[in-house]
């Protein structure tokens, strides 16, 4: 007997290939034992008698189903099979005992090798997992069914006594008009995306370490407030849920379920990288393209989005509403939103974007790739910035890569009303329209005079321009008294700071509204980052409205 | 006290809310001196970092009798100008009616906005009805987001999630898993 099926897959698993191999290497790894074409001619042992193990290739593919051709709801009559890469499929018998394991490599197909003659099921799991020079830990759950790991099943089968093939596929459920059928696709049509983020990152740092990261998809992830373990999730998001890094992904149907909306997914990683591998200080909380916004939330909002077209393309989609036939889309090319500047994320991702790409438009004639933009999101000096990651502290960075020209730099971010320059942002001219949001880190003395800060309403709550005012104070130690009193403003409102420390806060004692606040106490020697607010404007249920304060320290 | 104060505050999730009142386990008052410790990132008591889209939160309420009732929407956005489309939604379950079940909002007309839709539910229960939020700016930007307003219908206790769902197996190893059937050729 002979069968035509392919060599790589079944000669050489990737588990042969994978210890010491980055991510990037996966797509090529079946071939690294010994290259030859997609398919051959393979002979099966004819010595005679039976074989001591015979082995089960095959292609893990799951239905893809793509954006309308006007990037706006899903097709669903263009669904595809598209390869499940880098996942873990087992041999197991019926007990679900594992025989043999491999990994997926870059076209899905996966080779084990199991005794003849016995009971074997293929089985898939939704998790990604690498322990080599670049090592990630990546599985999807399901958040209400316990946590329980997604595993696609084939059947009971008999191994027989030569070597076969076994093409397992995830379906969507989608049966003309409705998901009727378990959407078994789900899971894999979110490592789809992760795939790529992480090929794109282990190019550029073949030795990056990921730390674990759960993804949370269930049917039942809806877009409300409530239990997580009840699927009411609020949206797809980044978060830690008890310390472990989490990305939530909607489910619901007929309302806006992500898992096809791999631009979100990837989006969530961006969150979930700047987060765990780099420096993020997001405060979180939600945003749009139009906002005015905490330059925190500006700039990860928009390397989030970024993100999200340099693995895939440019063009961001969200299908959502009845039949997934509606939603949203953008380009991160686009270099024009209203209310550009330091706070507004489609401005960030508008500069990210044309670093990165190929392409040039405007001022645009940087072609970088991800390698400097990764480069200073690890730089020491933009991990240990005494100020926030903002735009200007990483910019301030980035311009130093070999790659970037500085001059281009200062031109695409001059395009986008950015001005100012360093890690504060010094010189900043653009206000958001309301005066007091500058200087964007305002400068105080020990001893020195009382520094006006303000929190309006004007933009917004929470995370919005104008809800908080930075300080940056150095200090040489002793006893040091911080003192934020209201000037002006409705009565009782509630003065509240943070004091922070190259990205960590102090838990600090809090004073009842209506009174200032006051806080003593013996900083070491350093610079420090003042966070001062009004409560009323940032916390759920406030009464909103504008008021300034008076800062000192002494 | 440094050390509880930490624990305490890591434990109550450390959310901004929490740094208030675990501040106050351990100062009696703000401006006694005191030696404050870091607890952590910003992660640490943010909001989650959500996905993109339009600039509109919502909150809800219920009222009604029997299987009748008006949800009242608070919708809040964040726009100065251009229009704000509303669109509840049910399901075979629970129907909305009335033309206020879709909306048209004047963004420039303030910061927030009530809206309230009629429904019928077709047994008590716990339902969600489905909105979908589409602002349009004067820019022609469009973005949209979703909301699912959850309703109680009679004295019902909310029936867990996933209930009509295959149930998650405990492997040999005790691990939980779902089981989803592949489709599978064999050569």
């Amino acid at each position: 007997m002979t069968l035509t099926i392919g060599l790589r897959g079944l000669a050489f698993g990737c588990r042969h290939a994978l210890a010491g191999l980055a991510m990037v290497s996966l797509a090529a790894c079946s071939g690294g034992g010994g290259g030859g074409d997609d398919s051959s001619t393979f002979t099966p042992p004819t010595s005679g008698g039976t074989p001591t193990s015979v082995t089960i290739s095959g292609t893990i593919t799951f239905d893809s189903v793509p954006h309308n051709s006007n990037a706006i709801g899903l097709n669903y009559s263009g669904i595809t099979q598209e390869p499940v890469r880098g996942v873990t499929v087992q041999a197991t018998t019926g007990a679900g005992a594992v025989l043999d394991s491999d990994v997926t490599d870059g076209s899905g197909r996966y080779a084990v090798d199991v005794d003849p003659n016995t009971n074997v099921r293929i089985q898939v799991r939704s998790e990604m997992v690498q322990d080599a020079a670049a090592d990630w830990d990546i599985r999807v759950l399901d958040n209400t069914r316990s946590n329980a790991l997604y595993i696609l099943a084939g059947s009971l089968t008999n191994s027989g006594t030569s070597n076969s093939i076994r093409n397992l596929n995830a379906a969507s459920g989608w049966t003309g008009a409705a998901y009727t059928q378990t959407r078994a696709a789900g899971p894999f049509a979110i490592l789809d995306g992760i795939y790529d983020a992480l090929a794109d990152l282990t190019a550029v740092d073949a030795t990056i370490t990921f730390p674990d990261l759960q993804i949370f998809w269930s049917v039942n992830n809806r877009s409300a407030d409530g239990d997580v373990a009840d699927g009411d999730i609020g949206t797809s998001s980044y978060t830690r849920i008890s310390g472990v890094p989490t990305i939530l992904i909607l489910g619901d149907v007929n309302n806006d379920t992500d898992e096809y909306d791999t631009h979100v997914v990837v989006h969530e990683f961006g969150h979930y990288f700047e987060d765990q591998v780099a420096r993020g200080d997001s405060i979180g909380g939600a945003h749009s393209l139009t906002d005015r916004l905490d330059p925190r939330v500006a700039f990860s909002e928009g390397w989030a989005n970024a993100f999200s077209g340099m693995v895939l393309d440019p063009v961001y989609r969200d299908a959502q509403g009845a039949g997934q036939l509606f939603g949203f889309a953008f380009s991160v090319e686009s270099n024009s939103y209203p209310n550009e500047g330091w706070f507004n994320e489609g401005s960030i991702q508008s500069i990210l974007y044309d670093v990165f790409d190929s392409a040039s438009d405007g001022v645009d004639t940087i072609s970088a790739g991800l390698g400097p933009i990764y480069s200073a999101w690890t730089d020491s000096d933009f991990l240990n910035e005494d100020s926030f990651s903002t735009v200007f502290s990483y910019l301030d960075v980035l311009q130093d890569e070999p790659a970037v020209s500085a001059t281009v730099l200062n031109a695409l971010r001059a395009a986008q009303n950015i001005n100012g320059t360093g890690p504060l942002g010094i010189g900043e001219t653009n206000d958001g329209g309301d005066m007091p949001n500058l200087p964007v880190y305002k400068p105080i003395t020990v001893g020195g005079a009382a520094v006006e800060v303000c929190s309006n309403d004007d933009n917004g709550t929470y995370n919005k321009l104008g809800n908080r005012a930075f300080l940056v104070v150095t200090v040489t130690g002793g006893s040091r008294t911080f003192s934020m009193t209201q000037t002006s403003g409705a009565a009782n409102r509630n003065p509240e700071f943070r004091i922070w420390n190259n990205g960590l806060f102090f838990v600090l004692p809090s004073d009842p509204i209506g009174q200032p606040e006051i806080v003593i106490f013996s900083p070491s020697a350093d610079t420090y980052i003042i966070e001062a607010f009004d409560a009323e404007n940032t916390e759920d249920g406030g009464t909103r409205g504008d008021a300034c304060y008076d800062f000192t320290v002494n | 006290m440094n050390t509880v104060l930490k624990s305490s505050c890591l434990a109550a999730g450390a959310v901004s809310l929490a740094l208030g009142g675990c501040a106050q386990l351990a100062f009696s008052h703000a401006t006694d001196e005191a030696a404050p410790v870091k607890i952590g990132h910003a992660e640490d008591l943010a909001k989650s970092t959500v996905k993109s889209g339009a600039a509109v939160s919502f909150r809800h309420t219920h009222t009604g009798a029997g299987r009748r009732g008006t949800v009242a929407f608070v919708v809040s956005e964040g726009y100065d100008t251009g229009t704000l489309t509303l669109t509840a939604t049910g399901d075979e379950e629970i129907s909305v009616f009335g033309a206020a079940a879709t909306q048209t909002v004047d963004l420039s007309d303030g910061a927030e906005h009530m809206w309230s839709v009629d429904f019928e539910a077709a047994r008590d229960g716990v339902f969600y009805l489905n909105v979908m939020a589409v602002a349009e700016t004067k820019d022609g930007i469009i973005a949209s987001r979703a909301y699912a307003a959850r309703v109680q219908v009679g004295e019902v206790a909310a029936e867990k999630a996933g209930a009509g769902e295959s149930a998650a197996t405990t492997m040999p190893s005790g691990e939980t898993v779902i089981m989803m059937e592949a489709e599978e050729v064999i050569q």
